[in-house]
C-alpha cells in the first residue's frame, strides 16, 4: 500500500483541516449562512409588523422569531465572522505560517457549529421565546418549561467555549508569531482589534457561562440562584448577563474598527492619521466596556448615584469612540481618495456608526433612558451600533479582502449597487425606528394598535428591510459570481499596505515562502519603494529569515 | 506625488457619485421624519413627545436639548467628510498654513475628539443629575396624599387602593393635579410600568418593590404599556391612567370599594350561578359574591371599565360576549380558557357581568 | 510623519535580539496559553463570587442560612493538604527541570494523592452537611461555588494522573517538562482559588 497523498483535496480536506486559512473561510461560510437564517427571521418580524392588528405570524411565532433573531446575529455571526476573518488574516497580516495552536482552532470552528445545531435544532420542538436576554424568572422552568431555553443554554456554553478558546489562540498567535522586526507599534490596527477582541472575549465570557449554568440548574435542579422564593435575586442573572453583554458589544465592534483603520488609509492613499492614538483608543474602549453594564439596568430599582457612576463610564467612552472618528476622517482629508466599493461601505460605517453612537449617548443619560429603555429607540440604536457599524464594516471588509482569498476581484457595479440599496434599506429600516420609540413603541411586541402613530414607521421601516435584504443578496449574489468569474487579483490588487498582499492570491498552504523583515507600521510600502529603486521583481526584496521555517 | 486623484489603475477617479452629499441629505430627511413624528398630536397616547407632567416634560426637554447638539456634532463631522471629500485633490488643509498644519491638525483632534466632547458630557452630567432626577424622583413615603399600589401580572395590571376595598385592573384613576404615589410589585415575572406622558418607566422585579409618582397636569386618559418583555402576550399588557377631577375620582373610588349589589333579574342571579360554578370563580374575584380567584383580574365593578384584557378590546357587549366565549382568539396563550356554555347559560353570564357597575 | 517617528522609536529596541518569526514574546504559546485560559477560569469563579456577595452584601443576608452549619475545622484541614499539594507540586516541576526523575515523580504522585485527599473529604463534607442546594440561597451558592471548585480539582487530577502516566513512560527531560509545568500552574491555580473559596465561604 502506497502512502496517502501528502496534500488532501476534496470535502474530507475541509472537515479536517487545521489551516488557519481553510477554518477561516468555513467561519466566513457558516456565519453567512446563519446571517442568512437571522435575516430571514428578521423579515418576517417586519412583515408581521408592517401593519397594526396583523395575524400573519402567531405570539408564540413572533417571540421565538426575536430570540433566534437576536442570539443568530450576535452569537453566530458578528462574533464568530469576525473570527472567521481573524482566522484568515491574522497570520497573513502578521507573517506567521498558521496560528499558533492549529489544532484548537479546528476545535473552536466545530464547537461554533455544533452550538448552531443544537440551537437550531430547538426549531423542531419549542424554540426559546423569552428575547435573548433570557431574564430570570421569565426563563425559569416556572415560565419557560420548554427545552427550548435549554438549547439556548447550550449555544452559549459551546459558542462561549468555542469564542474563549480560539481568543485564547488569537492572543498566543500574535504575541508569539509576529514576523521579525514587527514590534507592537507596527502591528496592523486590525490585529490590534482582534488582540483587544480576544482579550475582551476572555474576560467577559465566562461571566454569561456562569450565569447560564446558574440558570440550567435552576431550571432542572431546583437551584435558587435566581428564584425569590429560596432567596435568590432575578437582578443577579442581570447583572451577569449585561457584565458579559455589554463588553459583547464592543467584542463585535472593536474589530471592524480595526477593519476600517486598514480600508480608510489604502483608498486614501495616505498613512493612517494617529496609528498610536487608533490603537490606545482601541484599548480604552475595552477597558471602559467593562465598567458600564449597568446602563442597561437604569430602570430597575439602583442608588441614583451608582446610575451616576454607571452613565459618567458610558460617557467616558465616547471619548476615545470620537478620536477615532476624527482619526479616520484626518486619515482621509487631504488623501487622494479612491472610491472603491470597500470604501462606500468603510465611509457608509462612519456616518452610520456615528449616529448608533450618539444615539447612545443619549440613552446612556438615565433620565432620558427611563423613557427610551425598551422601546424601539433602543432597537433602533442597537442596530445603528451594530447593523450600521459591524456589519457594513464586515462587507467592507468583505470587499477589501475577497481579491486575498479568492484570488478574483468583486464587481465594483455589483458592488456599488450592493452598497446603495444596502445604505438606503437601512436607513429606512432603523432611522424611523428612533421615532418609533419616542412614541411609545415597545420592543418585542408582536403586534400594536393602529392610533398611535406608529402605522406608516411601522410599514416604512418593513420596505427599507426588504431593500436591505436585496442589498445582501446583491453582495452574494456578487461574491458567488467572482469567485468563478472575476477578474484575476494577482498578489496586491488595491496597493496595500499591510503583510497579506505580499503572498499570492489566494495564498499557498505555508502562506509565505519568504517572509519580509518589517521596517515600519506599512510593510509593503516600503516593499514597493525598494522595488521601485531597484526595478527587481517583489518577491526577491525579502531576505529568508531562517532556512526551513 | 502626482497620483492623487487617481485609481489604482491610473485613471482618473469616477465621481463616486457624492456619496458624502447624499449621505448629508439623507440624514436631513431622518432628521424631517423625526420632527414630523413629534408633531402629531394625540389624546390618550402614549408618547414621550406629549408630556403631560412636569416629570416627563424635563425629560423630554434634556432629549430636546440633547438631540440639538447631537445634530449638530453629527452635522460637523458629515461637513468634515464632504470637506475631505471635495478636496481630495488639492494640497493642503483648507484655512491652515502648511508649515504648522502638523501642529494645528493633531490640536484639532485633540479639540474635537478630546476637548470638547468631554465639556459636553460634563455639562450633560450636571444637567441630567441636578435637573431632572430631582423631578422624576418617587415621593418620600407619606408624603403625598394618595397612594396606588400596581401589581403586574402575566398579562394585566391589578390596581389596589390602600385605606381603601378598592380593587380594579387595568384602569388605574388618579385625581388630577394631585402627586400619587404608586408602589409597584410583580406577582410573576419582572414586568415595566410605564406611562410615557406622565413619568419615566421603572421595572417590577420580584422581590424589588418599586415606587413612582403620578402627576397629571390635566383631565384625561394616558395610556401605558409593558416596557419589559415577560412573555407571550406583553403586547397586549396596556393599561389607561384617567386624570379625573377630584371630585369624580372621589365619588369613582366610593364606588369601587363597595362590593357589588346583589343581581336584580332572574337572568343576572343565574347567571351568577353560572359564574360561580362554571370555572370563571377559580381565577376571579367579585366582591360581595363567594368569588375569590386571584389568577385573573378583579370583575367586582367590571361595567366601570372601558376595555377588556389590558386594553385588548373595548368594553362592548359584543366584545364581551366573544371573549367568554373565546379569550384565546383576541389574546392566544392568555390564561383564560374558552367555556363550553350552553345559550342560555352564555345569556345569563352575560346579562351578570353586564350589572357589575 | 507618524509612521516615520514609529520606526525611528522601534529602532533601537531591535538591537536587543531581534525575535524570531514565530517566537516574537518570551513566553512560548502553550505557557500563554495556559495563563490566558486561567484568566477566563477567574472570571468564571468571579460570576459564582458575584453570586455570593451579591447575596450577602447587596441584599444582606445572613450566612450561612439561619439554623445550618458549615464545618469550618474540618475545611481547615483540607485546605492544608490542599495547600501542601501545591508545594509537592513546586517540588516536582523543580525536579523535572533538574533531571531529578524519582523527586519529579514522588512530587507528581504526592500532589495527586493530596489532591484525591480533598476531594474525598470535600465529597464527605456534601454527605454529612444536612441541607441541600435546593433548601434556599445560601445552599445554592454554597454548593455551587465548593462544586465549581470540586470541578476543577477533577480535573486537575485528570491532568495529573495523565503526567503520571507519562512519567512512568519515561516522559519528561530538563529540556522537555512542558507537560509537567503546565498541569501544576494549573494546579497552582486550583489552590490558590481553594483559599479564596474558603476564607470567603467559611471563615467570612
Amino acid at each position: 500500500m502506497r502512502g496517502l497523498p501528502d496534500r488532501k483535496t476534496g470535502w474530507l480536506s475541509w472537515l479536517s483541516t487545521t489551516d488557519h486559512k481553510k477554518i477561516g473561510l468555513m467561519y466566513i461560510y457558516a456565519t453567512f449562512l446563519f446571517f442568512m437564517l437571522g435575516g430571514v427571521e428578521a423579515l418576517l418580524m417586519r412583515l408581521q409588523l408592517a401593519q397594526s392588528q396583523n395575524t400573519l405570524i402567531n405570539p408564540q411565532t413572533y417571540e421565538a422569531l426575536v430570540t433566534m433573531h437576536g442570539t443568530t446575529m450576535i452569537f453566530l455571526f458578528v462574533v464568530p465572522v469576525l473570527a472567521g476573518f481573524g482566522n484568515y488574516f491574522v497570520p497573513l497580516m502578521i507573517g506567521a505560517r498558521d496560528m499558533a495552536f492549529p489544532r484548537l482552532n479546528a476545535l473552536s470552528f466545530w464547537l461554533l457549529v455544533f452550538g448552531g445545531i443544537v440551537f437550531y435544532m430547538s426549531v423542531f420542538f419549542t424554540p426559546p421565546n423569552t428575547g435573548w436576554t433570557f431574564y430570570a424568572p421569565l426563563s425559569d422552568s416556572a415560565f419557560s418549561p420548554s427545552n427550548g431555553v435549554d438549547a439556548w443554554i447550550f449555544l452559549i456554553h459551546l459558542t462561549g467555549l468555542s469564542s474563549v478558546l480560539g481568543a485564547i489562540n488569537f492572543v498566543a498567535t500574535i504575541h508569539n508569531m509576529r514576523a521579525r522586526g514587527m514590534g507592537w507599534a507596527r502591528m496592523p490596527l486590525f490585529i490590534w482589534g482582534i488582540l483587544i477582541y480576544s482579550y475582551l472575549l476572555i474576560l467577559a465570557l465566562p461571566s454569561v457561562a456562569a450565569a447560564v449554568t446558574m440558570l440550567l440548574t435552576d431550571r432542572h435542579f431546583g437551584t435558587g440562584f435566581f428564584d425569590v422564593a429560596q432567596g435568590g435575586d432575578p437582578l443577579l442573572w442581570q447583572h451577569l448577563f449585561w457584565f458579559f453583554g455589554h463588553p459583547e458589544v464592543y467584542i463585535m465592534i472593536l474589530p471592524v474598527f480595526g477593519m476600517i483603520s486598514e480600508i480608510i488609509p489604502v483608498f486614501s492613499r495616505k498613512p493612517v492619521f494617529g496609528y498610536k492614538a487608533i490603537a490606545a483608543s482601541t484599548a480604552a474602549i475595552a477597558f471602559l466596556g467593562m465598567l458600564v453594564w449597568a446602563h442597561h439596568m437604569f430602570t430597575t430599582p439602583t442608588p441614583i448615584v451608582v446610575l451616576a457612576f454607571f452613565m459618567l463610564s458610558s460617557f467616558a467612552i465616547a471619548v476615545p469612540t470620537g478620536i477615532k472618528i476624527f482619526n479616520w476622517i484626518a486619515t482621509m482629508w487631504r488623501g487622494a481618495l479612491v472610491f472603491k466599493v470597500p470604501m462606500y461601505f468603510a465611509v457608509g460605517f462612519i456616518a452610520q456608526f456615528l449616529i448608533g453612537g450618539i444615539s447612545g449617548v443619549m440613552s446612556a443619560v438615565f433620565p432620558v433612558d427611563w423613557q427610551l429603555q425598551d422601546t424601539y429607540y433602543i432597537v433602533a440604536h442597537i442596530h445603528y451600533v451594530l447593523f450600521g457599524g459591524s456589519v457594513f464594516g464586515i462587507f467592507a471588509g468583505l470587499y477589501y479582502w475577497f481579491p486575498k482569498m479568492s484570488g478574483r476581484m468583486m464587481n465594483e457595479t455589483l458592488g456599488k449597487v450592493s452598497f446603495w440599496l444596502m445604505f438606503v434599506g437601512f436607513n429606512m429600516t432603523f432611522f424611523v425606528q428612533h421615532a418609533l420609540g419616542l412614541e411609545g413603541m415597545p420592543r418585542r411586541i408582536y403586534t400594536y394598535q393602529s392610533g398611535y402613530g406608529w402605522d406608516t414607521e411601522n410599514l416604512i421601516s418593513t420596505i427599507g428591510s426588504f431593500i436591505l435584504a436585496a442589498g445582501i443578496l446583491v453582495t452574494l449574489f456578487n461574491a458567488v459570481r467572482s469567485v468563478k468569474t472575476g477578474k484575476k487579483a494577482g498578489n496586491d490588487p488595491w496597493n496595500a499596505n499591510t503583510l497579506e498582499w505580499f503572498t499570492p492570491s489566494p495564498p499557498p498552504e505555508n502562506n509565505f515562502d519568504v517572509i519580509p523583515r518589517i521596517r515600519s507600521a506599512e510593510p509593503m510600502k516600503d516593499i514597493r519603494r525598494e522595488v521601485a529603486a531597484a526595478g527587481r521583481p517583489a518577491g526577491s526584496v525579502a531576505q529568508p529569515v531562517a532556512p526551513g521555517t | 506625488m502626482d497620483t492623487r486623484g487617481r485609481d489604482l489603475r491610473g485613471k482618473r477617479a469616477a465621481p463616486a457619485g457624492s456619496l458624502v452629499r447624499r449621505l448629508l441629505l439623507l440624514a436631513g430627511l431622518g432628521c424631517a421624519l423625526l420632527l414630523i413624528a413629534g408633531c402629531g398630536q394625540s389624546q390618550g397616547g402614549q408618547s414621550t413627545l406629549h408630556p403631560a407632567s412636569d416629570q416627563s416634560r424635563k425629560i423630554l426637554h434634556l432629549f430636546w436639548g440633547m438631540l440639538a447638539a447631537a445634530v449638530v456634532v453629527f452635522i460637523g463631522a458629515v461637513v468634515l467628510l464632504a470637506i475631505s471629500y471635495r478636496r481630495r485633490n488639492r494640497e493642503g488643509i483648507p484655512l491652515v498654513e502648511a508649515e504648522n498644519e502638523k501642529a494645528v491638525s493633531s490640536g484639532l483632534v485633540v479639540a474635537f475628539g478630546i476637548v470638547i466632547p468631554v465639556a459636553c458630557l460634563i455639562v450633560l452630567f450636571f444637567i441630567a443629575n441636578i435637573g431632572v432626577v430631582k423631578a422624576t424622583d418617587a415621593p418620600a413615603p407619606g408624603q403625598t396624599k394618595m397612594n396606588v399600589t400596581v401589581i403586574g401580572h402575566q398579562w394585566f395590571w391589578e390596581v389596589r387602593y390602600p385605606g381603601s376595598a378598592a380593587v380594579t385592573a387595568n384602569e388605574i384613576h388618579i385625581p388630577v393635579k394631585t402627586p400619587v404615589n404608586v408602589t409597584l410589585k410583580t406577582a410573576d415575572v419582572i414586568h415595566s410600568f410605564w406611562v410615557p406622558e406622565l413619568n419615566k418607566k421603572v421595572d417590577m422585579i420580584p422581590g424589588h418593590p418599586n415606587t413612582l409618582e403620578l402627576y397629571a397636569d390635566h383631565v384625561g386618559m394616558y395610556r401605558g404599556q409593558c416596557a419589559e418583555f415577560c412573555g407571550l402576550q406583553h403586547a397586549h399588557m396596556s393599561m389607561a391612567v384617567y386624570a379625573d377631577p377630584p371630585a369624580k375620582f372621589r365619588a369613582w373610588l366610593a364606588n369601587m370599594a363597595k362590593p357589588v349589589a346583589p343581581p336584580a333579574s332572574p337572568q343576572a342571579k343565574a347567571g351568577e350561578q353560572v359564574f360561580l360554578t362554571q370555572q370563571c370563580a377559580s381565577c376571579h374575584t367579585i366582591r360581595g359574591t363567594s368569588a375569590r380567584g386571584t389568577i385573573g383580574p378583579d370583575l367586582t365593578h367590571l361595567q366601570t371599565r372601558n376595555t377588556l384584557a389590558a386594553l385588548t378590546i373595548p368594553n362592548r357587549k359584543g366584545y364581551l360576549g366573544a371573549w367568554v366565549i373565546d379569550p384565546q382568539h383576541f389574546k392566544p396563550g392568555n390564561k383564560m380558557p374558552g367555556l363550553n356554555l350552553s345559550g342560555a347559560q352564555f345569556s345569563n353570564l352575560l346579562t351578570f357581568l353586564e350589572g357589575l357597575k | 510623519m507618524e509612521v516615520g517617528s514609529i520606526a525611528a522609536d522601534l529602532h533601537e529596541q531591535e538591537h536587543h535580539g531581534p525575535p524570531t518569526p514565530n517566537q516574537s514574546s518570551r513566553v512560548d504559546a502553550q505557557t500563554l496559553g495556559i495563563y490566558l485560559f486561567i484568566i477566563s477560569e477567574i472570571m468564571l469563579f468571579g460570576a459564582f463570587f458575584t453570586a455570593y456577595f451579591f447575596l450577602r452584601v447587596v441584599k444582606g443576608d445572613p450566612w450561612p442560612a439561619p439554623g445550618t452549619t458549615i464545618p469550618v475545622g474540618i475545611a481547615a484541614v483540607n485546605t492544608a493538604v490542599l495547600v501542601s499539594s501545591s508545594f509537592t507540586m513546586h517540588w516536582a516541576n523543580v525536579s523535572a527541570k533538574n533531571g531529578n526523575r524519582p523527586a519529579m515523580r514522588a512530587g507528581l504522585w504526592a500532589t495527586f494523592f493530596l489532591g484525591l485527599t480533598f476531594l474525598s473529604v470535600q465529597i464527605n463534607e456534601y454527605v454529612h452537611l444536612g441541607w441541600s442546594p435546593q433548601d434556599h440561597a445560601q445552599g445554592t451558592i454554597f454548593y455551587g461555588l465548593t462544586g465549581l471548585h470540586g470541578a476543577h480539582v477533577t480535573v486537575g487530577l485528570l491532568l495529573l494522573l495523565f503526567a503520571n502516566i507519562r512519567a512512568n513512560r519515561g516522559h519528561f527531560s530538563p529540556d522537555a517538562h512542558r507537560g509537567v509545568e503546565i498541569p501544576g500552574i494549573y494546579w497552582h491555580f486550583v489552590d490558590v482559588m481553594w483559599i479564596f473559596v474558603f476564607f470567603s465561604l467559611y471563615i467570612l
